[in-house]
C-alpha cells in the first residue's frame, strides 16, 4: 500500500493509528482537559476559572439541567427521569423525617454547665462554608461535630460514625438551600485543593478507575444498571440517608446504622474501583471533600437527603 | 403524635394524595419472630374511608397512600395501624394544619 506522500504504509500501521486516533478519543475528556497539579501553588483566580470550566462543562453536557438541580446528583439527569417520579412522591414524605427530630434534639441538648453542640457549631460561618480552613488544616462538618461534641463532654458519642453522620445532617438541614461558599483565601486551603484536584483525576485500583473517569466524563452512562452520576453537586447532598448503602459498605454493621456520609461514599467508589478504601477523616479524604465542595461553588445545600 | 408514623397530604390533579410513613421494623431482634402490620386504617373525620389488610410481606418503614377525590380545608385525615406485636400507632393531619 501507498500513500499519497509516497511513503509505504502497511495496514497493520494504518489500524495502528486508528486504534490511537480512537483509544485517544476515548480518554480524552476533550472539552475538560485537564493537567495534574504539581507541586507549585495556584492563586485564587486561577481556582475561579477552574470552577467556571467544570461547571460550564457539565451546563454544555447536560443542557436541559439547571445547574442548581445538580443538588439532587443522578435524579437531576434526564436519563433518571422515571426514577425521579418515585423519588419526588417519596420525597413528600422522606424516610428520614423519623429520624431528624431526636438528632436535632441530641445537637440542642446541654451536658451540664458545658454548651450544646448546636452552640459550639454556632462558632462556624454556617454548613454552607464547610469544609473550614482553621490551624493549619481543612475542617469538616463532621469532624467540626467530634470537636464540638469532646467540647461538650459527649466524647462516647463521638465514637458511633452513624450518629455523627446524623448530627451533620440534622445541622445541615438548618442551611438546606444556601448557596456553597467554601473559603480558599487561604494558601493552606489552596495546597488541599490541589491535593483533592489530584486525587480527583488519578487513576487508581484494579480496574484503574479515577473519580473522574465515571462521574466527569461518563456522568449519565450506565454501568451494569445504574445510571453515573455528575460530579457537580455530589458534596451538596451528604450526609445521606440510606440504609442499603450503609449495609453495602460494612455488611456486618447493625440496622440501626443509616447515615452515609460524603466519606463512606468515597469508600464505596474505593471498593468499586478495586482499591482499598481509607478511613474516615483521612487527610486524602478531606482533600478531595475540599475540592469538590469547592467545585459546588454557588450550588445549593441539599442535605439531609435519602438515596435508595 | 407518634414519630413513628407520619403522615402528609398533597394536592394532586383534581384530588389529593394522602401519604403515610410508618417507621417500624420486622424484627426485633437477630434471631426473633418476625411481627408485621396487619391492618392500617385511613379516617376522615374519624369516619373510615379505607382499611387494609395485610401480611408479612410489607417491608420495613413502609410508605403507603391513598387518595382521595374531595376534601375540606378543616377536615381531618388520620392513619390508624397496628402490627402482630401488639404495637399500635396513629397520626393526623389536615390541609389547614399543614399550610
Amino acid at each position: 500500500m501507498t500513500s499519497k506522500t509516497g511513503k509505504n504504509c502497511s495496514p497493520i500501521s494504518a489500524l495502528t493509528t486508528a486504534l490511537f486516533i480512537l483509544f485517544a478519543n476515548i480518554v480524552s475528556p476533550g472539552t475538560l482537559a485537564q493537567t495534574l497539579p504539581g507541586n507549585s501553588t495556584i492563586d485564587s483566580k486561577e481556582i475561579e476559572s477552574e470552577i467556571s470550566e467544570f461547571q460550564t462543562y457539565f451546563k454544555q453536557k447536560f443542557p436541559t439541567v439547571p445547574v442548581e438541580t445538580f443538588s439532587l446528583g443522578v435524579y437531576a439527569l434526564p436519563q433518571y427521569a422515571r426514577q425521579k417520579i418515585s423519588r419526588d412522591l417519596l420525597g413528600i414524605i422522606p424516610p428520614y423525617l423519623h429520624a431528624l427530630p431526636k438528632l436535632i434534639e441530641t445537637l440542642n441538648q446541654k451536658s451540664g454547665a458545658s454548651q450544646s453542640i448546636a452552640e459550639c457549631l454556632a462558632r462556624y460561618p454556617g454548613a454552607h462554608s464547610f469544609p473550614y480552613y482553621f490551624g493549619d488544616r481543612a475542617i469538616t462538618t463532621e469532624r467540626a461535630i467530634v470537636d464540638c461534641m469532646e467540647s461538650s463532654g459527649l466524647s462516647d458519642a463521638a465514637a458511633n460514625p452513624d450518629k455523627i453522620a446524623g448530627l451533620s445532617a440534622a445541622y445541615q438541614a438548618q442551611f438546606r438551600g444556601d448557596a456553597i461558599a467554601v473559603d480558599y483565601s487561604d494558601s493552606g486551603m489552596r495546597r488541599i485543593y490541589q491535593k483533592g484536584k489530584k486525587l480527583f483525576w488519578s487513576r487508581r485500583g484494579q480496574h484503574n478507575f479515577s473519580c473522574a473517569s465515571c462521574h466527569v466524563r461518563n456522568a449519565g452512562n450506565r454501568i451494569r444498571g445504574d445510571v453515573l452520576s455528575p460530579a457537580l453537586g455530589q458534596s451538596t447532598s451528604f450526609p445521606v440517608y440510606s440504609p442499603a448503602r450503609v449495609r453495602g459498605l460494612n455488611s456486618e454493621s447493625s440496622k440501626n446504622e443509616v447515615w452515609l456520609s460524603l466519606h463512606n461514599q468515597y469508600s464505596l467508589c474505593y471498593i468499586r474501583s478495586g482499591a482499598a478504601p481509607l478511613a474516615e477523616q483521612s487527610p486524602d479524604y478531606i482533600a478531595l471533600e475540599v475540592y469538590q465542595s469547592i467545585m459546588d461553588t454557588g450550588l445549593p445545600i441539599n442535605s439531609p437527603d435519602f438515596r435508595p | 403524635m407518634s414519630r413513628d408514623t407520619l403522615i402528609r397530604i398533597v394536592e394532586q390533579g383534581i384530588g389529593f394524595d394522602v401519604l403515610c410513613s410508618i417507621n417500624h421494623s420486622k424484627y426485633k431482634s437477630l434471631h426473633s419472630q418476625p411481627g408485621y402490620i396487619t391492618r392500617i386504617r385511613f379516617d376522615v373525620n374519624d369516619s373510615p374511608v379505607m382499611q387494609i389488610d395485610l401480611g408479612p410481606n410489607l417491608s420495613d418503614n413502609p410508605v403507603i397512600g391513598i387518595y382521595l377525590t374531595s376534601l375540606e380545608i378543616n377536615d381531618r385525615v388520620s392513619v390508624i395501624w397496628n402490627d402482630t406485636f401488639g404495637t399500635k400507632g396513629r397520626a393526623s393531619t389536615s390541609l389547614a394544619a399543614q399550610s
